[in-house]
């Protein structure tokens, strides 16, 4: 089953077409990495599958959904971590946490405490869960809001720029988190400009260059299909228009 | 897991982050505390100075009683304040008494007195009118005519406190032999009256005071919480992952809101504290007391509690909106503050004129010109008697308030309208 059905869906702001007759589908427990220059709609294209903001034309389905007439019944199986995205530097990394689950009001409190707490291990913060998050460091903070994103256990996750920012090792605890998820055959959509993280998780990728999807596969089919060396020529190639 | 459970929790992490904040703890705890605290103190100290005395200043006195055939009780006035000004414990000690008798305004009319005060600095002044003592003699309560004798008082702004003190030193003249009333039979009374200068009326009362920083307060209180809780999270990018949640947007607006209001409802009772401390350092100053002092009657507590509530609805309702619009906390602090700017002004000016002149009746188009008039009219019901809108002024209260509530609401709707557009999740 789809988890994602896209069809010539559409993005106007005045005089910008943020996207541009996208269509695509992605496949329930796929990690799909969404790719693209500054600029090119990724961030469009995930804020109108949630419902942040409609589109002009076309249609957008989740979980065999449409996003126009349903969004209350798919945001209770859907869970976004927004780019650039801070904590509430007032409460303390458990706070942040467990009051997000309470919020989004699929689980029960027993239930959310004990996957809090998971998460809390998980991202290796054992021990400053009850410190304000204000003091955390920067990837500190990104992994309490991936430890957020994905408390209430939801079936699709989108990350739009998860591990942007934040040093190496905080990025390999993300990228660790995220494998996990995949594990549990979650949908996972990643907007990322580290292409080697591509490599690593993606099962599948889409390159948006100005609001048109320009390709879509998996890394290797694209390699191949582009005559490239890597994803990251292929990448070039594509938003360049010139040869690797 | 119930709806209402979400919008709880939303509720409480807007609460804890607010009493996380310090700026939270100053706008709704130091500021109004410290902003009484203070007007308490120039109120305390300036008595105090007061209270210890007024020697070596001028006070004058003009006697145009022309007495009668026995006595003439002008006289015994002054004979009595100039004993008190040889008397340590009194207030008049060493102030010197100037008579202005011999200079002879027997014939003198009040535009003559207020001139004659004004050219010559003769401030303060103690009249006794020429038929004092005829009055006084003739006047008897069975009579069905009452014409009272009556000693006035004036002075110019500047000696306002020592005005006040000779006041309640005259009062204790008349009041004890051989003026005293043991069966009020016999009754003379003090008037007191501040002569001003044309253009420089001193409106403003402790009332008004009282009023206009209340709603100033109120009107400003709930920046801080509004900026962060809306341009604040837009900023920080946090109002995108509130906004995915499965909770409608009108929802997530009265979650806020009604955290809003509680710090709201929080503020203003502060603030009852700030001016109950007020009222007391007011009452409890000697001089003060008898003429700036007020009774604050559970009744007016309570109005001004509701009418610092409803201003601070309405604020919090501009707040959002401008909060919504605005992309950063700073921005949205700056901009609301000057929004606020000409309101407060505005209620500024109220005070000084002591209600909306009628010529000035569009002032009532600015929504807190209301919450100045649910004040005045409550606290001076028969000041504004005749210049009620309703022709009663409790009808007239009803209608300011009922007008707040409308603004209240006109606010929040269109808050959730901005609040509800696209833009609101931001690049
Ligand atoms: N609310 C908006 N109003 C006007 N233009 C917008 C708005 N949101 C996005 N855009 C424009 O749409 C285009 C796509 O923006 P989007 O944020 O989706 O790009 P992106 O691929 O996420 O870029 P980045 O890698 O920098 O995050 C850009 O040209 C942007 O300026
Ligand atoms: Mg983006």
């Amino acid at each position: 089953m789809n988890a994602i059905e896209v069809r010539d869906l559409r993005k106007e702001f005045k005089e910008i077409t943020a996207l541009d007759d996208v269509t695509l589908r992605i496949k329930e427990g796929e990690v799909f990495g969404l790719l693209g220059p500054n600029g090119a709609g990724k961030t469009t294209l995930i804020r109108v599958l949630v419902g942040l903001i409609k589109a002009s034309s076309g249609e957008a389905k989740v979980f065999n959904l449409d996003v126009n007439e349903n969004i209350m019944e798919i945001r209770k199986r859907v869970s976004l971590l927004p780019q650039d995205c801070q904590t509430y530097e007032k409460l303390t990394a458990f706070e942040n946490i467990f009051y997000y689950g309470q919020m989004h009001g699929t689980l029960s409190d027993e239930d959310l405490r004990k996957r809090t707490n998971d998460l809390i291990d998980l991202i290796g913060l054992r021990g400053r869960e009850n410190d304000l998050t204000k003091h955390f460091s920067g990837g500190m903070k990104r992994k309490v809001l991936v430890a957020r994103a994905v408390v209430m256990d939801p079936d699709l996750i989108f990350l739009d720029e998860p591990t942007t920012g934040i040093d190496v090792l905080g990025a390999r605890t993300v990228r660790k988190l995220i494998k996990e998820l995949a594990g549990m055959k979650k949908t996972i959509i990643l907007t990322t400009h580290d292409l080697n993280e591509v490599a690593e998780l993606c099962d599948r990728v889409g390159i948006l260059v100005s609001g048109e999807l320009v390709a879509i596969g998996t890394p290797k089919e694209l390699e191949e299909k582009f005559k490239q060396a890597n994803l990251e020529d292929v990448f070039v190639a594509l938003s360049t228009g010139e040869e690797g | 897991m119930s709806y209402k459970k979400q919008i709880f929790t939303l509720i409480k992490q807007e609460l804890r982050q607010a009493f996380r904040t310090k700026n939270i703890y100053l706008v709704i705890l130091v500021m109004p505390l410290f902003l009484w605290g203070l007007q308490s103190g120039i109120m305390y100290f300036t008595s105090e100075t007061i209270d210890s005395g007024y020697e070596g200043k001028d006070l004058y006195f003009l006697n145009t009683d022309e007495g009668n055939t026995t006595t003439n009780l002008g006289e015994e006035i002054n004979q009595v304040l100039s004993l008190l000004t040889t008397m340590n414990e009194s207030q008049m000690y060493k102030v010197n008494v100037i008579d202005l008798s011999s200079i002879l305004y027997h014939d003198i009319n009040s535009d003559g007195i207020y001139d004659l005060i004004k050219e010559n600095d003769y401030s303060p002044l103690v009249f006794i009118p020429n038929n004092f003592t005829s009055l006084y003699s003739s006047f008897n309560v069975s009579d069905g005519e009452v014409l009272i004798p009556e000693v006035s008082v004036y002075y110019l702004p500047a000696d306002n406190y020592f005005g006040m003190a000779i006041k309640n030193t005259i009062d204790g003249i008349v009041y004890a032999p051989p003026f005293t009333m043991v069966s009020y039979e016999k009754v003379t009374s003090t008037k007191i009256e501040m002569v001003t200068f044309e253009g420089e009326e001193n409106a403003e009362s402790m009332i008004g005071f009282i009023t206009f920083l209340s709603v100033m307060l109120a009107l400003i209180a709930p920046a801080s919480y509004v900026t962060a809780s809306f341009a604040g999270e837009r900023e920080k990018k946090t109002m995108e992952s509130l906004l995915v949640l499965p909770m409608k947007r009108i929802d997530i607006l009265i979650g806020k809101l009604i955290a809003g209001s509680f710090l709201a409802v929080l503020f203003s009772a502060v603030n009852l504290i700030g001016v109950a401390f007020f009222s007391f350092t007011v009452n409890s100053s000697t001089v003060l007391s008898d003429d700036a002092g007020f009774e604050l009657s559970p009744a007016i507590y309570l109005m001004i509690f509701v009418v610092m509530l409803f201003t601070s609805f309405a604020a919090l309702g501009l707040g959002i909106s401008i909060s919504s619009l605005m992309s950063d906390q700073k921005t949205a602090e700056t901009t609301y503050m000057l929004t606020m700017i000409l309101p407060i002004n505005i209620v500024g000016l109220i005070v000084l004129l002591q209600g909306v002149p009628e010529t000035l009746s569009w002032l009532y188009l600015i929504p807190w010109t209301h919450s100045m008039a649910v004040m005045n009219k409550g606290v001076f019901p028969k000041t504004y008697a005749n210049s009620s809108l309703t022709g009663s002024v409790t009808l007239d209260i009803v209608f300011h308030l009922g007008v707040l509530l409308i603004f209240v609401i006109i606010s929040m709707v269109v808050a959730s309208k901005i609040f509800d557009r696209e833009g609101v999740v931001s690049n």
